[in-house]
């Protein structure tokens, strides 16, 4: 192989890793903060009410961009852990371990946000409905997957039991979502919003929620590549004392 | 071809089955009886909390029994030696999961049709529920052979194993819970019972290889 290739496993190499995430993550916090402000302040202060829902629509501009991250953190997670099974990198497994408490996070205040909806439009704020039944799946298998973790120290056994967990996690939770889905077909509307439909929300809705889920995106960016610095150097300070226990 | 007989003879014998299967059994028991006197303060038969206590409760003990699989093994250098043998260790696993239905789930699904009583489940569909169980809780085994390798070496990791594998009880759980209702109600949707029967089969066909990678991690 050409040694002066790039290619994306350079940044398997944690020094390397941990120099462009010093690098990147002043611009990406600004681009957050900016593309939050923008969205949030749009969304709420300068859209229509919605005709039959009122203002509690408003609520999308946080529910729709954390249940977006909500499933794709824990994807994210299941191909991190491949890398990990497949290439040993480290950084690969330690990304994985420091987006599980931000996919938590994110489910929570899926749910959270929706219970705060559903209260004035379903009348209840929570129902077994499929699509808040996969939630609480997944809820529990981000718990699974943290607690792993929380429980036994780190060290490469642990971070194979915790990779496998995720997969075998990621296969119990679609055949539970199927079985759920089953018998009924829910209550929770369809997606409003996607890239090969005719009809999509209208724009004046549209575009700040585009700005929120960019917002929601480079937020989890930023605080990915955060703790997962963190874990890197927790990891380099636990192999340096442990050397200089050796000694 | 003698050799391999016995190695799978001695991967059948638990040293700690029989107190297993009594301990097993009597939370099987003890859970049952606890929520229907709990429940028998509503007044009211109800049918929908009684068929989940009943596979909540089958699901947990089995469960919570899952130390005899391997710890044991584990821990006197038996394990080393089913890995070292020149049966395959998935073989082994299947063994092990068979005899795990055999002392802890088969005892429970025989006691089913008695415990139904005190719920307040009527004797016929009690037999449906039995029918049912065989089909399903093959899979409980299975799937908590996973949970039993995970935990391997680490005593008193009970909560960890009911965090981590409870939640893939779901798809048998909430298919064996509603066929026992419909059945409850006298409706007899075949569809659904093949569909628990293919969760069943395909946990058995998947969980040994899962599990002869997680105890392969455990030697690396």
């Amino acid at each position: 192989m050409n040694k002066n290739s790039r290619s994306i496993w350079e940044l398997a190499n944690p020094k390397r890793f941990v120099s462009i995430a010093n690098w990147i993550v002043p611009f990406l916090t600004i681009f957050t903060i900016l593309c939050m402000t923008i969205g949030i302040f749009w969304g709420v202060f300068f859209t229509p009410d919605d005709y039959r829902q009122g203002s509690s629509v408003k609520i999308i501009y946080i529910h729709v961009p954390s249940a977006f991250l909500a499933v794709n953190i824990y994807i994210m997670m299941i191909v991190t852990s491949i890398i990990w099974l497949i290439r040993r990198h480290h950084v690969s497994l330690l990304a994985a371990k420091a987006a599980a408490p931000i996919g938590l996070t994110m489910t929570l205040v899926t749910i959270l946000t929706g219970a705060i909806w559903g209260k004035p439009i379903w009348g209840t704020y929570w129902a077994w409905d499929p699509r808040l039944t996969s939630f609480a799946i997944l809820l529990m298998f981000y718990i699974g997957y943290i607690s792993i973790w929380s429980t036994m120290e780190y060290n490469e056994k642990v971070g194979d039991l915790s990779a496998l967990i995720c997969i075998i996690g990621s296969i119990f939770a679609l055949l539970s979502r199927y079985a759920v889905l089953f018998w009924d077909q829910g209550l929770h509307q369809g997606a409003s919003m996607s890239l090969d439909k005719e009809e999509n929300i209208s724009n004046v809705f549209y575009l700040p929620l585009l700005f929120c889920l960019l917002g929601f995106f480079s937020l989890f960016l930023t605080i990915l590549l955060i703790r997962t610095r963190t874990e890197i150097r927790i990891r380099r300070t636990n192999s340096l004392m442990r050397t200089k226990l050796e000694k | 071809m003698k050799t391999s007989i016995h190695i799978l003879k001695y991967a059948m014998s638990f040293s700690s089955a029989g107190r297993s299967l009594f301990l097993s059994t009597s939370f099987f028991i003890i859970v049952i009886l606890t929520a229907s006197i709990g429940m028998s303060q509503f007044g009211v038969s109800t049918n929908k909390i009684s068929v989940t206590i009943l596979w909540i409760s089958l699901a947990l003990s089995a469960l919570l029994s899952v130390e005899i699989i391997f710890q044991t093994d584990y821990e006197d250098g038996t394990l080393d030696w089913f890995m070292l043998s020149p049966i395959s260790l998935e073989s082994i696993i299947v063994l092990k999961a068979l005899t795990h239905w055999v002392i802890t789930c088969l005892p429970m699904i025989i006691l089913t049709p008695i415990l139904c009583i005190p719920l307040g489940i009527s004797f016929e569909s009690s037999m449906w529920i039995l029918l049912i169980m065989i089909i399903g809780t093959p899979a409980i085994s299975f799937i908590s052979t996973i949970g039993a390798a995970l935990t391997l070496g680490e005593r008193g990791s009970n909560l960890l194993l009911s965090i981590l594998i409870l939640p893939t009880f779901l798809p048998i759980l909430v298919f064996g819970i509603k066929i026992s209702l419909l059945v409850i109600n006298s409706i007899y949707d075949y569809v659904a019972f093949f569909i628990l029967l293919a969760f069943s089969l395909v946990c058995i066909a998947i969980t040994p290889l899962i599990t002869s990678m997680i105890i392969k991690v455990h030697y690396t």
